[in-house]
């Protein structure tokens, strides 16, 4: 099981970029990024380029834009983020059938195929009079990634989500260990015990991406707990502790490297 | 006299093919090399729904490049007003503002594409109305950190912008003269108003110029400069009638409009590319933004000439005044909505 980090959504940019570059820095597999409505692509591009390897899990509130709209800005930051972008599809404000609409629409946009939608909330194109315009469009460019993830979240329980979306769920219990991908999310107490129980709970149960918030009393630097004690605990079967409870290696001199090249 | 380049339009092209994120790559690439040379900004385009990936979707763009700079501003050229959401792009304008210490020029336009307008859902005939309501929500907003310009490339346009105290970027494809009727009209507007913002607001312009003292490639550039001008065939631009200068038709007439537009081209030594800015300058324009970023044309070369222009070029304009300093517009706007 990944784990990556759950942040919250208000956060100023500069406390955001250095939770984020120390994610990034010490390896998990993903972060979550939000915003005002418009802000969202907009922080997950400045992220994109100061970071290198982690996922930007931008959270996106469906219903209020075409998706066309949002799956262009999408596809850019993936094209900044050379193919990290995870699409974590706030679905609360709607219902069902709408939230289907919107996300069958993004994920059309995403697939670079011609668009011809004609559905209770969009119709696109819109076919207005008077234009000279063709029967559909490409959202152009397309993404880096063969197919964007799209995990859904602010859902009612529903199973019939097909294999191309998955449902970020906040119980082990809702975990479906018959599907390829299935993500949690969960708060991380601060207690190192109570919280390896957390996520061997969640490995058990078949997640295979756990989003975990950080307390509200850490601090950046205290991410390194995740990395050192709780990545591994999921990360092989029975993770020996006396790997970690020995002491960690003495910090390197801030001038070591000038003493290498002598 | 300040310079910018542009413009940034992120395309895969038939003649410069490259993976779509090599031209994200590149951009913040582009980035640190403009500001590295004293360039004050870059200036990125928006459309949607063509071949080439043609950036659609500039202020996450904008946020990665900034995201990579200190000092160097990004600018549009132009958002496509009509096609935005007025909430949605003032919350991602300000967030790029309060972020990156306001380094954001906000260069709106109106649009001209059918399939653009359709894939939307927006009738062309409300364009000028959603512009104007883009306008206001962008200008109202408080505590905004960036700054709003109009494009326009007719006198109609250009009074639209100086009656509320807008900035102005003017296209590359307009000759000298034009210009200068359209700086004044401009500037007429703005006193007929009431000189809303207080200081004139400042005129911006693309111009097409490449500085290398090399006949094999001075003829290359300008035969790129051609081939860009090929892809508003594809888009449908135009460039109607004005003073001094005949209809530009690129959708039904390109070879014409291309013409047209070469007489605007500067390619050659840096006191030939000097000459050409001092005539702009005198045409009343006080920023230009360079434009080679021309149909995705080589990195290096691109380059190159940025390094010829500000070693060579810049140095021989410092005396040319500059109207309107575009750092001081920040703290007090010129703009000022009607």
């Amino acid at each position: 099981m990944r784990i990556g980090l759950d942040l919250p959504t208000d956060l100023t940019p500069s406390v955001e970029t250095a939770w984020v570059h120390t994610a990034d820095w010490l390896g998990l597999f993903g972060v979550t990024i939000g915003g005002q409505r418009g802000a969202e692509c907009v922080r997950a591009g400045a992220l994109s380029t100061t970071t290198s390897t982690i996922r930007l899990a931008v959270q996106l509130r469906i219903g209020a834009d075409n998706p066309v709209t949002l799956a262009e800005e999408v596809s850019i930051v993936d094209n900044l983020s050379n193919g990290r972008v995870i699409v974590l599809a706030d679905i609360s404000s709607l219902d069902t059938s709408a939230a289907r609409e919107d996300v069958g629409v993004l994920r059309q946009a995403l697939s670079n195929r011609p668009i011809q939608h004609h559905g209770k909330r969009w119709t696109i194109p819109a076919g207005l009079e008077g234009h000279d315009a063709p029967e559909a469009v490409i959202a152009s460019p397309p993404p880096t990634q063969i197919a964007v993830p799209i995990w859904l979240v602010g859902f009612e329980a529903d199973s019939s989500w097909d294999d191309g979306v998955s449902q970020v769920v906040t119980d082990p219990a809702g975990i479906d260990a018959g599907q390829f991908v299935q993500v949690g999310r969960t708060p991380l107490t601060g207690d190192l015990n109570l919280d390896r129980q957390v996520v061997r709970q969640w490995a058990a149960a078949g997640t295979t991406h756990l989003l975990v918030a950080p307390p509200a009393a850490w601090e950046p630097a205290d991410l390194a707990i995740v990395a050192r004690h709780l990545v591994p605990e999921v990360a092989m079967v029975a993770f020996p502790h006396v790997i970690v409870s020995a002491p960690e290696p003495l910090p390197w001199p801030t001038d070591s490297a000038a003493t290498v090249h002598r | 006299m300040q310079f910018g380049i542009g413009l940034w339009t992120l395309q895969s092209t038939v003649s410069s093919p490259r993976h779509h994120a090599r031209a994200y790559r590149e951009l913040v690439e582009d980035a640190i090399k403009a500001e590295s040379l004293g360039f004050d900004s870059l200036w990125l385009s928006e459309h949607h729904f063509f071949y080439d990936g043609y950036c659609p979707a500039l202020l996450p763009a904008a946020s990665a490049a900034l995201a990579a700079t200190t000092k160097l501003r990004l600018a549009t050229g132009m958002l496509l007003a009509p096609l935005q959401d007025p909430e949605r792009i003032t919350n991602a304008a300000y967030e790029v503002g309060r972020r990156f210490d306001g380094r954001l020029d906000l260069g709106v336009g109106l649009g001209y594409r059918d399939v653009e307008f359709d894939g939307k859902g927006v009738h062309r005939k409300a364009r000028v109305p959603l512009e104007i309501a883009l306008l206001d929500s962008l200008i109202r907003y408080e505590g905004r950190h960036y700054n709003v310009w109009l494009g326009a490339q007719t006198e109609i346009g250009v009074r639209r912008a100086g009656a509320r105290g807008l900035p102005i970027l003017l296209s590359a494809a307009l000759p000298v003269s034009f210009v200068r009727a359209l700086v004044a009209a401009h500037e007429t507007a703005w006193i007929d108003a009431g000189r809303p913002g207080g200081s004139k607001p400042r005129v911006s312009a693309l111009r097409n110029c490449w500085v290398t003292s090399n006949q094999a490639e001075r003829e290359v550039a300008l035969n790129w400069y051609r081939a860009s001008y090929i892809v508003y065939a594809g888009l449908g631009w135009g460039v109607t009638a004005g003073d001094g200068h005949s209809e530009m038709d690129f959708a039904h007439d390109v070879e014409v409009a291309i013409d047209g537009v070469a007489e605007t081209v500067v390619v050659g030594e840096p006191d030939e590319i000097e000459d050409a800015m001092r005539v702009v300058a005198d045409a009343g324009v006080d920023h230009v933004v360079l434009r080679i970023g021309i149909e995705g044309a080589e990195q290096i070369r691109i380059h190159q000439s940025m390094e010829r222009f500000a070693a060579h070029v810049v140095p021989r304009l410092a005396d040319v005044a500059c109207a309107a300093v575009a750092q001081s517009s920040l703290a007090n706007p010129t703009e000022h909505a009607s």
